[in-house]
């Protein structure tokens, strides 16, 4: 799972939950995988996402270090930058692990680099 | 073809020509234009546009086609006429085409190590490469006959196979019926007059009926069975056997078969039958028993109709056979008392001349002796062998069927020539009937000639009740020997295998001609040696010439031969011309003959396979073919950036094929179903291996593991919905399609950004037009393609996203944090869409349809304005 996937998960198709975002990471095994850098597609993804969440979530798999806490105007110039966010979008994938319903403390696990989103009957809203 | 403005004079040009899923040839030829800039013709199922030969290595990385040719003929009016003058004149087109060009563009996809030259060193003749090959089984009888020996018996099948026989038969037999009739008329009196009990006697009047009627014989087996047919119903006329007759006695055999199994034992029950008819059988069993029996069975097939009607219980049955003895003799005892005898000499004749025709060799003799024996064993059989080919052919599959269970030996031998053979009948069919009388003597010790093989097996099985009245010539199945019926069942069948088997060995020669089903390499290999002689080609290959096949396409009416003939023909031009050797399998060049209604075009395939299992590693049960989603994903114009999801993903085909081909964008897909996440897993991970192995960037891919119904994303975060939906078929049902497109589609509209594509196929289509009706508020139809998925015929639909807000009600919709986070980045992104914040807006006040026809305003000029950028 890339933590651009994660960003656009919730939890909120769990009973009584309302929002569901973002889920918690916990990280059992991280692998950081070859992706092309892409300015432009970097620049533009950033439009789609939630910033802090991603930023959290780089945090708790470990490659948060050089992501700023705001996305300023001067990002397009700064490449580094760019490619950190990068890395953090596209390259670092949690293998194994779990996702955490910030709400509910459900746990949702990832094998396989596929976290499995699936609930059981009661859980259904 | 297409000519193009800026052709450069130095530049030499190729027409290529690809096939493309039916449905999708706007799209791939878009996608061509685009590609190479040039006009692009599109017809159904294809694509053809001129390519510069340098540039043609291009066209297999398009990736909305399947397959990929090069042309080297095409001729818009053939102006079809008859059988023989069609295929010669399709013979004689070989020197016509162009091979210099064909060739080096094959070379630059062939890792064929010589050089192949465009000409030979000696051009033969135009006639010299007129060889007509006419196949009389239909292709699809050899599968089936597998079928149903491996599984048994089948009545089903054999009735097919009488249709497909009387369609073959009927055309080849009309121009010629009373021709026919005659000679077989003749042929039963001569062989009538000689035969009384003696093979010598038969086995001198068939050679003289041979000698009469050679051209003939062929249809006059067709028409003595049909009269034969025709007179158990009818009585003794045998000249009235007519078309519909045919048709219905090739169809009958499978049942006649049948009942016969469960009648040939009941010769003595068939006396009480009518009179005329007891007194024949009477006649027949003292003197040959067994022969009659044999030819009450065949008649019973061949008139299935009498049968049917005539009698259900088994008394009635065993008077059935009875009767088509009767009528058999009748027809044939006029003359004599064995007439049955003659009859069945005649019609062992009429093969047997077919034989000699077809081998032209010294093997006559052979064949006649054989036919002599097989005329003493079983002279029905024989004599059902010549009265049709086609219908023998058809029948022999059948009696195979049905006889292969109680001998198989005979069964086993027969069945793998016939595989082969299905598709080339040629002239040369002698040497197969020497092949099989090997297989035949295990039988039958008395049989000298392979061709009687399968005419004494079946003689020899049908003998057993007789086999003191006949001379010891066959040895006697044991099988036969058990149940009269049988035996009856297995003469026929031996009879009838013994025509196909010909046709097989003459196909393993000419292996060329290609319609390369057929082909058991053991049975193809021991045939083509021994056939050796017939068949220098393959024997004695070239390694520096490409092995090549024929495949024949053939679309529309009007034609007057079947496809495996045009490419057996057209492949035997090409051996006489460039002496290639044949290979049905493990061929360098592949000759594609398409025949498309008036329009014939020879190109050479430049892929082996087709270009649509790329990048997948896993399969499941119903993976889209790469092709597929490619069209597809054209169809919803991707931009950069776009995030494009399927929430119904299976194998992740489609991600997969889009994140090759769409490398910035992001992809990601999901499943609910246990085997479809492992396959995913299998296939993303085969994928990205691979890159990182050849130290390139990974794709930007995931998937997730989720249920469609509850669908864990955030709302408005896709651009794209790609999705190949359950039909409803192998995948799900209908009824659930009811409830669950409606579920996707509002789950789509609410994970969707405004302005979203979608493209979904699905075979239910009144379920999705339902569910898209239910939530016409969100999305726009923009398009329906019928498209054809492997004989389904699927629909693919191209939606658009409104600009209409999900009601809160509608899903867990949740305003406030996200919106309000997304729209201050926006800000930060120039790049970022204008009617993401109309959406923003809409959203956040309470959705109000007025509200939501300004917002479908506003997406349509945002989209627009996208669609530029």
């Amino acid at each position: 799972m890339k933590l651009l996937t994660h960003n656009m998960l919730t939890s909120n198709i769990i009973k009584g939950v309302s929002n569901g975002f973002p889920l918690g990471i916990v990280a059992n095994k991280v692998e950081v995988k070859d992706v092309d850098f892409n300015q432009s597609f970097v620049l533009k993804t950033l439009s789609k996402v939630d910033w802090n969440a991603l930023r959290q979530a780089a945090t708790q798999v470990g490659h948060g270090d050089g992501l700023p806490e705001e996305l300023g105007e001067d990002l397009k110039e700064n490449d580094d930058v760019l490619k950190k966010i990068h890395n953090a979008m596209l390259q670092v994938e949690v293998v194994e692990g779990e996702l955490v319903c910030p709400e509910t403390g459900r746990k949702f696990p990832i094998s396989n680099g596929i976290p499995n989103m699936l609930l059981l009957e009661h859980e259904l809203q | 073809m297409a000519s193009l403005d800026e052709e450069q004079p130095d530049t030499q040009y190729c027409v290529i020509e690809a096939s493309v899923v039916t449905g999708f040839e706007e799209s791939a030829r878009a996608e061509a234009r685009e590609k190479f800039g040039t006009d692009v013709k599109a017809a159904r199922g294809k694509i053809s546009w001129k390519v510069p030969i340098n540039r043609v290595k291009e066209v297999i990385k398009l990736g909305a086609i399947d397959n990929a040719r090069v042309v080297v003929y095409t001729v818009p009016h053939f102006k079809f006429t008859d059988q023989y003058d069609s295929l010669a004149r399709l013979q004689q087109l070989v020197p016509e085409m162009d091979w210099e060009m064909g060739l080096q563009v094959w070379r630059q996809f062939s890792e064929f190590p010589h050089p192949v030259a465009s000409a030979p060193e000696v051009i033969p003749s135009l006639e010299d490469l007129i060889d007509v090959v006419i196949s009389r089984q239909p292709p699809a009888k050899d599968k089936s006959e597998k079928k149903s020996r491996k599984g048994g018996r089948g009545k089903k099948k054999e009735k097919k196979w009488g249709k497909g026989k009387d369609k073959d038969g009927g055309k080849k037999v009309e121009g010629g019926d009373e021709k026919e009739e005659v000679s077989a008329q003749e042929g039963t009196g001569k062989g009538g007059g000689g035969d009384d009990a003696k093979d010598k006697d038969s086995l001198s009047a068939v050679e003289n009926v041979v000698n009469d009627i050679v051209e003939s014989a062929v249809n006059e087996k067709l028409d003595v069975h049909n009269s034969c047919t025709e007179g158990n119903t009818e009585g003794n006329t045998t000249s009235d056997s007519g078309d519909g007759a045919k048709g219905d006695a090739s169809c009958d055999i499978a049942e006649g078969n049948k009942e016969n199994a469960g009648e040939s034992a009941g010769a003595d029950k068939s006396f009480s039958i009518p009179s005329p008819k007891t007194v024949v059988i009477k006649k027949a069993d003292p003197s040959r028993v067994e022969p009659e029996i044999e030819i009450k069975v065949l008649d019973p097939g061949l008139s299935v109709n009498a049968f049917p009607t005539d009698v259900d219980d088994q008394d009635q049955r065993d008077v059935e056979p009875m009767d088509i003895d009767q009528s058999m003799n009748r027809s044939v005892l006029n003359t004599s008392q064995a007439s049955s005898d003659q009859d069945k000499e005649s019609k062992k004749v009429t093969d047997d001349e077919k034989k000699g025709v077809s081998l032209s060799i010294a093997t006559d003799a052979k064949s006649d002796e054989h036919v002599l024996e097989k005329d003493k064993d079983s002279p029905i059989a024989a004599a059902c062998s010549a009265a049709v080919d086609a219908a023998c052919e058809f029948a022999s599959s059948v009696i195979e069927k049905l006889s292969s269970p109680t001998h198989s030996p005979h069964r086993d031998n027969n069945l793998t020539p016939l595989s082969t053979s299905p598709f080339q009948n040629r002239c040369s069919t002698p040497p197969s009937t020497p092949v099989r009388n090997v297989d035949c003597l295990v039988f039958s010790p008395h049989s000298k000639t392979g061709g009687s093989d399968e005419l004494q097996g079946t003689e020899t099985e049908s003998k057993t009740a007789d086999q003191s009245a006949f001379t010891g010539e066959s040895s006697v199945d044991p099988v036969a020997e058990a149940g009269s019926n049988e035996s009856k069942v297995l003469p026929v069948s031996l009879s009838l295998t013994s025509l196909p088997q010909p046709s097989a060995v003459l196909s393993n020669t000419e292996t060329e001609s290609g319609s390369g089903e057929a082909s058991s390499d053991a049975s193809k290999q021991q045939e083509s040696q021994e056939t050796s002689s017939s068949s220098p080609v393959k024997k004695e290959r070239d390694p520096t010439k490409p092995s090549f096949r024929v495949t024949c396409n053939r679309v529309g009416e009007g034609h007057p031969f079947d496809s495996s003939s045009a490419a057996a023909s057209l492949g035997s031009s090409v051996i006489t011309y460039f002496s290639w050797p044949v290979d049905l399998k493990n061929f360098d060049m592949e000759i594609l003959l398409n025949i498309d209604n008036e329009e014939v075009t020879v190109s050479l395939a430049l892929t082996k396979t087709s270009l649509h299992n790329r990048n997948l590693v896993a399969f499941g049960p119903t993976t889209l073919r790469a092709t597929i989603c490619y069209n597809m994903l054209r169809l919803c114009r991707i931009k950069n950036g776009d995030f494009i999801c399927d929430p119904m993903c299976g194998t992740s085909a489609i991600p997969i094929e889009s994140a090759v081909n769409w490398v910035n964008c992001y992809h990601f897909g999901g499943d609910f179903h246990e085997k479809a996440i492992e396959r995913t897993i299998t296939n993303i991970s085969a994928i990205q291996e691979k890159l990182q192995a050849e130290d390139k960037g990974t794709l930007k891919i995931d998937a997730v593991q989720w249920n469609i119904q509850h669908f864990p994303l955030r709302d408005k975060c896709v651009d794209v919905f790609v999705s190949d939906l359950p039909f409803g078929h192998r995948m799900g049902s209908r009824t659930v399609n009811r409830t669950l497109y409606p579920c996707l589609l509002s789950e789509m509209a609410r994970t969707a950004r405004s302005g979203a594509r979608a493209c979904l196929l699905t075979e239910d289509k009144t379920s999705l037009i339902k569910a898209i009706q239910a939530t016409g508020r969100y999305w726009q139809r923009r398009l329906i393609l019928s498209i054809n998925i492997g004989g389904l015929s699927g629909f693919v639909f191209l939606l658009t996203r409104t600009a209409a807000a999900m009601a809160p009600a509608a899903s867990a919709w949740r305003p406030g944090t996200e919106d309000g986070s997304a729209i201050a980045e926006q800000n930060d992104m120039p790049a970022q869409d204008a009617h993401d914040q109309v959406n923003g807006a809409s959203t956040q006040g309470e959705v109000v349809d007025v509200a939501a026809t300004e917002g479908e305003k506003g997406s349509g000029a945002s989209a627009e304005a996208e669609t530029s950028m």
